[in-house]
């Protein structure tokens, strides 16, 4: 692939998770590893849908010296630290999409529910300690719950996920959307009781849960 | 300000929060104007919204009880240029069951701060101590969101964080866990968004729509 054709691809893939609700506004970002040192990565707070293949930004995941009209997302020690330490990583998706936020928001991860997330993720999604934003401690946080797996969620903020093609990354973010929801869901049925789970299901099982 | 750019504005955000699933008929979007304010009227649905659905109404004119809080809010905060007022889903059962919404999310201690409040009622007086200060957003108990901006874009995010922020309470809550950031993390970010983050991108959407 080249230079260009990576480009192509990231901005395709961030116009999907745009499309898949994974992503909103600017929130998120996401890189491709293009040779051992060096990393493509969207930039700093610009939407999605206004992203043309300069705008994005080459980084050195070693000294983290970039390249590029923009500066690159303030997430990119996370993107770096992982390339850096996992070589058989090509692709990095840090979203804060909806369901797996309400786990990062009660700091919980995902089990082992179904055969994406131990086949595909490599076993449950754990849930990174906190640190503050762009920080050093959120980077080796992240690093640690991510050991072995593909995924993991950052406490209180969002998820990281990441695969050896740019399409497994994407394929990672959805299976833990999907599952977190799941095991959101299966959560409201054990308490109210309801076999379809509707927003009222939730109010239900708020209501209860705030009672004791 | 150029009015028909605000309105082109604020019939684009009306669409997108339809499009969020967070936004029902007679919810309002105005744009401070001139001594007054833009908004739109209350019996058109937000997805229908067009040019000719919007008023001008400034001091002393008659107003309706939304009309009213949104021209009180510009005259409290005057830094403040943008406001929506709608209703989504999570806020609403924030709304009936609780008296605050904690940030448990960092992007919701960056752009809300460390929590919204549930004003009691509608009323200018009750909304506006929920809104004091720094604060950018508040739920109220009838079940509406208030979000509040330097511009339609920055008042637009504040629904979607409030409104995600709501979800992750309300289910963080349900799972028995809710785990609240910090108050000195919450105050850093906030204030890290407000000086810094934000300060070049809203201030190129305001240069957007001026005259």
């Amino acid at each position: 692939m080249t230079h260009e054709d990576i480009r192509k691809l990231t901005i395709e893939t961030s116009l999907t998770l745009v499309k898949e609700n994974l992503v909103q506004g600017t929130w998120g970002n996401l890189s491709t590893r293009i040779d051992e040192d060096h990393m493509i990565v969207t930039p700093k707070g610009l939407a999605y849908e206004l992203l043309t293949p300069e705008d994005l930004v080459i980084v050195n995941v070693r000294t983290l010296e970039y390249n590029g009209k923009h500066k690159p997302t303030t997430e990119r020690k996370i993107h770096a630290a992982i390339y850096a330490l996992r070589p058989e990583i090509k692709a990095v998706i840090h979203t804060h999409s909806m369901w797996c936020s309400s786990l990062a928001a009660a700091r919980i991860g995902i089990p082992e529910i179904n055969d994406e997330i131990k086949n595909i993720v490599g076993g449950d999604v754990r849930v990174g300690k906190y640190g503050l934003p762009s920080t050093g401690s959120l980077t080796k946080n992240t690093l640690a719950a991510l050991e072995g797996r593909k995924a993991c969620l950052l406490a209180g903020h969002g998820v990281v996920a990441c695969g050896e093609s740019m399409e497994e990354a994407l394929e990672v973010c959805r299976i833990v959307e999907r599952a977190a929801k799941d095991f959101i869901t299966s959560k409201v049925k054990e308490i109210t009781s309801d076999n379809e789970v509707t927003i009222e299901s939730f109010e239900k099982a708020f209501k209860e849960k705030i009672k004791k | 300000m150029n009015k028909n750019k605000l309105i082109e504005k604020m019939i684009e955000t009306a669409k997108k929060l339809v499009a969020e699933n967070i936004s029902c008929e007679g919810d309002r979007v105005s744009e401070r104007y001139r001594d007054g304010l833009i908004i739109n009227k209350p019996d058109v649905n937000l997805v229908d919204l067009t040019a000719a659905d919007f008023i001008i109404k400034q001091r002393g004119d008659e107003l309706d009880a939304d009309e009213a809080l949104h021209m009180a809010i510009y005259g409290y905060k005057t830094d403040r240029n943008a406001i929506i007022l709608n209703t989504a889903p999570y806020c609403g059962i924030v709304a009936r069951n609780a008296k605050k919404l904690p940030a448990l999310l960092d992007d919701f201690a960056q752009i809300v701060g460390l929590t919204a409040k549930v004003a009691k009622t509608d009323g200018v007086m009750d909304v506006l101590s929920c809104v004091q200060g720094s604060r950018n957003a508040c739920i109220i108990k009838t079940g509406k969101s208030l979000a509040l901006g330097r511009t339609i874009e920055e008042a637009f995010t504040g629904s979607l964080v409030l409104e995600k922020g709501a979800k992750a309470f309300v289910e963080a809550t349900i799972l028995g866990n809710p785990q609240k950031i910090g108050f000195i993390d919450a105050k850093i970010m906030n204030i890290i968004y407000k000086k810094k983050y934000s300060i070049q991108t809203q201030a190129a959407l305001m240069e957007d729509v001026k005259e």
